[in-house]
């Protein structure tokens, strides 16, 4: 099976994570990458859950790919890519100001960091809305 | 994840393991308030057993911490490794707690 396709919500992240591993093996991913490749598949089905599908009742479809990367033609060096689909509100995660990390406790507020983390554990990424749809990409070198 | 408690001297110890993420972080929230609803002001919170951590993690850490220091406490980390350190690292955590290399360290302190 190369598409998983599950309803989603928070706390089905897990089952996403399993399955992009399972991809990663199966492509020859090495297992170093699995702790990054968890990190971003969980930041990215929690903020489908919560901000493309508020009220829930949606689905998010995951497909990964080996190759070079499909989103920088110039980089060289093979990529392994996630790519997150799902039908919900469209929603840009990569379009928010960048959380300060260098600010004091007391003017931190809690959260706003998961986008933060996807986009220092990948490579590179990209958003794309296609029609009704969200599409998330996330790549990762390694080679 | 699973929780220890341990006294030592003037600090709690806190050993948290396995995984801190969206599923488990209310957990981490409910064990840190009975902390201290016990009247705890001082906690070193080891993560030499912790393997991973996500935003929600650094959201229950960061609001544990914000809880304890306006009760005028103190809350200092130990054990960091791995993909933990790094988390901590690239958002800023690592700058802005007290880090320890080991829980020995931290309630020598």
């Amino acid at each position: 099976m190369s598409i998983l396709r599950i309803p989603a919500s928070a706390d089905r992240f897990y089952e996403v994570c399993e399955f992009v591993r399972s991809r990663a093996a199966a492509l020859g991913v090495p297992d170093s990458l699995h702790m990054k490749l968890d990190l971003v598949v969980e930041e990215l089905v929690v903020n489908i859950a919560s901000y493309a599908y508020p009220d829930g009742g949606g689905d998010v479809e995951v497909e990964c790919e080996r190759g070079f990367d499909p989103l920088d033609e110039g980089a060289s060096g093979e990529f392994f890519c996630v790519r997150l689909r799902d039908w919900g509100l469209a929603f840009d995660p990569l379009q928010g100001p960048p959380p300060d990390v260098t600010a004091a406790m007391h003017k931190r507020d809690v959260g706003g960091l998961g986008v933060h983390l996807v986009r220092e554990m990948t490579d590179s990424c990209r958003y794309e809305r296609r029609q009704d749809m969200n599409e998330f990409t996330a790549c990762f070198q390694i080679g | 994840m699973d929780i220890a408690n341990e006294q030592r001297g003037d600090w709690l110890l806190m050993r948290v393991g396995g995984r801190l993420d969206a599923v488990t972080a209310p957990d981490f929230d409910k064990d840190f308030q009975a902390v201290l609803d016990a009247e705890n002001s001082h906690v070193v919170v080891d993560l030499a057993g912790l393997e991973y951590i996500s935003s929600a993690g650094l959201r229950s850490i960061l609001a544990a911490a914000k809880k304890i220091r306006t009760g005028g406490g103190k809350i200092v980390f130990s054990g960091l490794d791995g993909m933990v350190e790094e988390v901590f690292r690239v958002s800023g955590f690592a700058a802005m707690f007290t880090l320890y290399a080991t829980a020995d360290e931290a309630v020598a302190s």
